[in-house]
């Protein structure tokens, strides 16, 4: 039923002006798929210091209050980045990605990862210097880092099926 | 005994020819390879805009490389590990292939240009080290640095659409 509408979806944009004028774009591909691993880059980088900080393995002089207000700006917006670069590429491409295993889990565990971090920011007070992270918001540190490598991951695997 | 011949040499090997033929081997490597990859470059961006003065303003230079360094040097050995593995199954066709050779020119550049900033920048930072605006020289490094890694990251990524 999915798999149906996948497919359905994919043809109705390779057939779509949009799809065929992006797929006439020359080095289109490359440079988009380039985009979309500077954008992964600020992802990651951003929540590592964010994840890594609640964990107390960098930055524990810091509080994670402050450390979290200054990175998760870069961390939503490099989101955005990869959102955007992702979306030309499904346009480009669709029945490469829509109808793959790894890119319907992929997207799950982006779901997830963000629902992760909209929760830290919810746990963690903005301005109350001694508090120090304890076992829920170190789980959920985990599980952020986890689930960027899981959605890599997922992505690499799209090109391989 | 040329570089191409090395480069046979070396895909003939036992662990090269394991990861060539297994159908599994090189897209896990590569994985690993792009998680560590994103990680290094993600961190240097921090440490970058730093040292151009554009972000990170409050936090004193060396408190803030001081601590990402022994995870960015850390990432960066996992990527080289990986990468080596990647290049090592078919040595041949990377060796010949002109983005690999240019990635691995950046990798050389960006590798002087942090040799550079530490043996002869990184001696005033005491001077330096909350000042904002940087110096002219640190704003240098932190551009350069930012540009030749962004190529490695766009030209690694743009070797696998020019092999073969």
């Amino acid at each position: 039923m999915l798999d149906a509408y996948a497919q359905a979806l994919s043809h109705l944009i390779e057939t779509s002006r949009l799809g065929v004028f992006l797929q006439n774009l020359k080095n289109e591909v490359p440079i988009t798929q380039s985009l979309h691993l500077i954008g992964i880059s600020i992802v990651v980088g951003s929540s590592a210091m964010i994840d890594l900080r609640l964990l107390g393995l960098m930055n524990r002089t810091e509080p994670a209050g402050e450390v979290m207000a200054r990175f998760m700006p870069a961390l939503w917006g490099g989101l955005g980045f990869v959102a955007l670069s992702g979306l030309v590429m499904i346009l480009t491409e669709p029945s490469r990605a829509l109808p793959a295993g790894e890119f319907q889990r992929k997207m799950l565990a982006l779901l997830a990862a963000v629902a992760v971090n909209i929760l830290l920011r919810r746990l963690v007070p903005r301005h109350d210097a001694a508090w120090q992270p304890r076992a829920v918001p170190k789980a959920l540190a985990v599980a952020s880092l986890v689930l960027w490598g899981f959605i890599i991951t997922e992505g690499r695997w799209i090109a391989y099926r | 005994v040329s570089l191409y011949a090395l480069a046979r040499w070396i895909e003939a090997q036992p662990l090269p020819s394991a990861i060539r033929d297994s159908a599994t081997a090189f897209p896990w490597i590569e994985c690993v390879h792009v998680m560590s990859a994103t990680f290094v470059y993600g961190m240097l961006i921090i440490l970058d805009l730093r040292l151009l003065g554009l972000a990170s303003k409050d936090q004193p230079v060396s408190q803030l490389s001081g601590r990402m360094v022994p995870w960015v040097w850390g990432a960066f050995c996992v990527s080289v590990i990986t990468g080596s593995l990647l290049f090592s199954q078919t040595a041949s066709k990377y060796y010949l292939n002109t983005m690999f050779r240019t990635k691995m020119l950046l990798l050389v550049l960006a590798g002087l240009n942090m040799a550079l900033f530490h043996l002869i920048t990184w001696r005033s930072v005491a001077a330096w080290d909350r000042r904002l605006p940087p110096p002219a020289a640190v704003r240098l490094a932190g551009f350069t640095s930012l540009a030749f890694w962004t190529g490695v990251i766009v030209v690694g990524r743009w070797i696998g659409f020019t092999l073969e």
